[in-house]
């Protein structure tokens, strides 16, 4: 599904070079579940960011279901995330002057101009049926993941982008974040990519892969 | 829809802090009177100058005699005057002779310019009948009775007890009242005696407070002239008309005379208008400069404060002019709210400034504005707001996903 060939990514800071990437290939398959593991500066998260469209490859290229979107502009490339792929960010990331189904509903109303049932049903998956009045102020930083797990699969996204997700929750919320990756994957056969510090959560994922110093240096089916 | 989503979350982050709503507003708000009242403040005291000059010294139209006449002095006033009476729109023409002359009462003597009027005529013409504090108007017979103006006349100490007193007590004749008799020595070395019957001016500035007036066939006696005049006042029904009218009267062939509509004759009134026009014009710019800033202060705030947010919502799909479009909206919701505010306040002042006139020593002030100059304030302020939102709107539509998702708040 997602086929990423000799990736690099360089970051020019002045004189500075910064090799952030080099020469990666990995393939993805529909279905999957990844974690993409590693020590701070590794790579691991632009990795994410070339393969979630964020940003773009120095070298190499990003097919998904055989279609080169290395090469897409910013507005093609921000309606290909729009209807293909949903982001989990650390930081729980919701508007706080939105109630939870409104934040829910923000990218189904920015793909197809209205809202349906689907925000309503991930809120009861997420065990938030209650709580789709409350403002994410009024929220736990667990329950604002989970509603940021919500709002990035509302428009059935073909692959689920999770940059760091638990790191800032408690033990108990991360658990029931990977909880709720994990079902999303075997019951829904939603493919989830995820970048993790934590080697134990990355473990609950079907495939990981490290990184260190921007190269892949191992990859191991769990 | 998109478009509407946009602004959906545009006002819903606008309505999120209600306090800071209501101070934009309100700077927004002021920031257009600024635009508008001071001008129309500014704007009415340029028509109470005008207005004056044109009801006492122009009337509409002025003939005079041409600069490069000999004896500075119209010839065949009566059948000039006739001839601009026929012409449709003209309400009233009078001529006026005028010289210096001494005017002197009790020991004390004032140099004063002598207006020779025809009174009936004058009525129809200006507005200085208006301007009687004492006594009454010159009448038909009234050949031996002088009208002086408030500052000729002076004022005695006791009568100013309990007044607004402008001027000094030592000025003009000291205090010439209704009924007493001055002398006046003509240019000519004439001398005669006249009794006051009014005494012209107002409490505020009037330029009839410095002059004295007889009527004119009496000063034609004393100068041993006949059929002559200084100056022709021609009064209209509609002075928006007065361009038109001068034109008909250059085209009479009236000998050794020029003709001038009232804003050309009367420099000072212009002069002043154009000083306020310049002020108005600087003034406008600072209330320019609020705006923008005001605006740009608030949207780059916003913006800066909204980093990760905007770059979440550029990571789940929104395009960049999306972005741009909802920091512009909240600049022009200011805007157009503070303008609708300020036009029905800038309507609630003109009321009743209208009803309340401002009394200053120039005279009573009622501001006034046109529709044209609130027009263009309006897209001042709108033009300020889109320019003034554009440019932190545009720095966050151009920031990078990457750098501002990882941004913690």
């Amino acid at each position: 599904m997602i086929e990423a060939e000799n990736l690099g990514k360089i970051y020019q800071d002045g004189e500075i070079r910064v090799t952030a990437l080099d020469d990666i290939s990995l393939k993805i398959g529909k279905g999957e579940f990844i974690s993409i593991m590693g020590p701070s500066g590794s790579g691991k998260s632009t990795l994410l960011h070339l393969l979630g469209l964020l940003d773009f490859p120095t070298k190499g290229s990003i097919k998904i279901r055989g279609k080169d979107v290395s090469k897409l502009d910013e507005k093609q490339g921000a309606d290909f995330r729009l209807k293909e792929m949903g982001f989990v960010f650390q930081f729980y990331s919701l508007l706080p002057e939105l109630n939870v189904l409104e934040n829910v509903c923000l990218p189904q109303l920015m793909l197809e101009g209205k809202s349906n049932d689907y925000a309503a049903e991930l809120l009861e998956i997420m065990d938030l049926a209650e709580r789709k009045r409350h403002y994410p102020g009024q929220l736990s930083g667990g329950e604002q993941q989970r509603v940021a797990i919500a709002r990035a699969l509302v428009n059935r996204p073909s692959i689920l982008l999770a940059d760091e997700p638990t790191a800032s929750l408690d033990s108990k919320n991360a658990m029931n974040v990977m909880a709720i990756f994990k079902r999303l994957n075997e019951e829904l056969g939603q493919t989830i990519i995820m970048v993790t510090h934590e080697e134990a959560l990355g473990r609950m994922a079907q495939r990981g892969v490290w990184l260190k110093d921007g190269i892949v240096v191992g990859e191991r089916r769990f | 829809m998109r478009k509407e989503l946009i602004a959906f979350l545009a006002f819903r982050d606008i309505l999120k802090d209600r306090r800071i709503v209501l101070l934009v507003i309100f700077l927004m708000t002021f920031s257009f009177i600024n635009l508008t009242f001071f001008p129309a403040f500014l704007n009415g005291l340029s028509n109470t100058f005008q207005e004056e000059v044109i009801d006492t010294v122009t009337a509409h139209i002025l003939v005079e005699p041409s600069a490069d006449s000999k004896d500075k002095i119209i010839d065949h006033e009566a059948a000039a005057r006739k001839k601009i009476e026929l012409i449709p729109g003209v309400q009233g023409v009078s001529s006026r002779i005028v010289m210096p002359a001494a005017i002197s009462y009790k020991g004390r003597q004032a140099a004063v310019p002598l207006i020779g009027i025809d009174p009936e005529r004058e009525r129809d013409a200006s507005k200085i009948y208006k301007r009687i504090i004492a006594g009454e108007f010159l009448g038909k017979d009234d050949n031996e009775f002088i009208m002086l103006g408030r500052e000729v006349a002076g004022e005695r100490l006791e009568d100013k007890i309990g007044k607004t007193v402008i001027g000094k007590e030592e000025e003009g004749l000291g205090g010439v009242r209704l009924g007493d008799i001055v002398k006046v020595k003509f240019q000519n070395g004439v001398e005669r005696e006249y009794k006051v019957k009014a005494v012209l001016g107002r409490e505020v500035f009037s330029s009839v407070a410095e002059s004295a007036f007889i009527r004119s066939d009496e000063l034609s006696s004393v100068l041993g002239v006949h059929d002559k005049a200084s100056s022709i006042l021609v009064r209209l029904e509609d002075m928006g008309k007065a361009d038109d009218v001068k034109a008909l009267v250059l085209g009479m062939g009236i000998p050794n005379v020029q003709v001038k509509t009232w804003s050309e004759a009367s420099n000072f009134a212009v002069g002043i208008k154009q000083t306020f026009g310049t002020v108005i014009y600087i003034t406008s710019l600072v209330g320019i400069v609020v705006v923008v800033s005001t605006i740009g202060i608030i949207v780059f705030i916003n913006v800066t404060r909204k980093r990760r947010i905007i770059g979440v919502l550029k990571a789940i799909g929104m395009h960049s002019g999306d972005i741009m479009f909802l920091f512009l909206i909240q600049s022009l919701f200011f805007v157009i709210v503070g303008m609708i505010l300020g036009t029905v306040l800038l309507h609630v002042l003109l009321y009743y400034f209208s009803q309340n006139p401002l009394l200053l020593p120039l005279g009573f002030l009622v501001p006034s504005i046109g529709f044209d100059s609130i027009f263009w304030a309006w897209v001042i302020m709108f033009v300020s707001a889109v320019f003034a939102g554009y440019i932190p709107a545009s720095l966050a539509a151009r920031e990078k996903i990457i750098e501002t998702i990882k941004v913690v708040e």
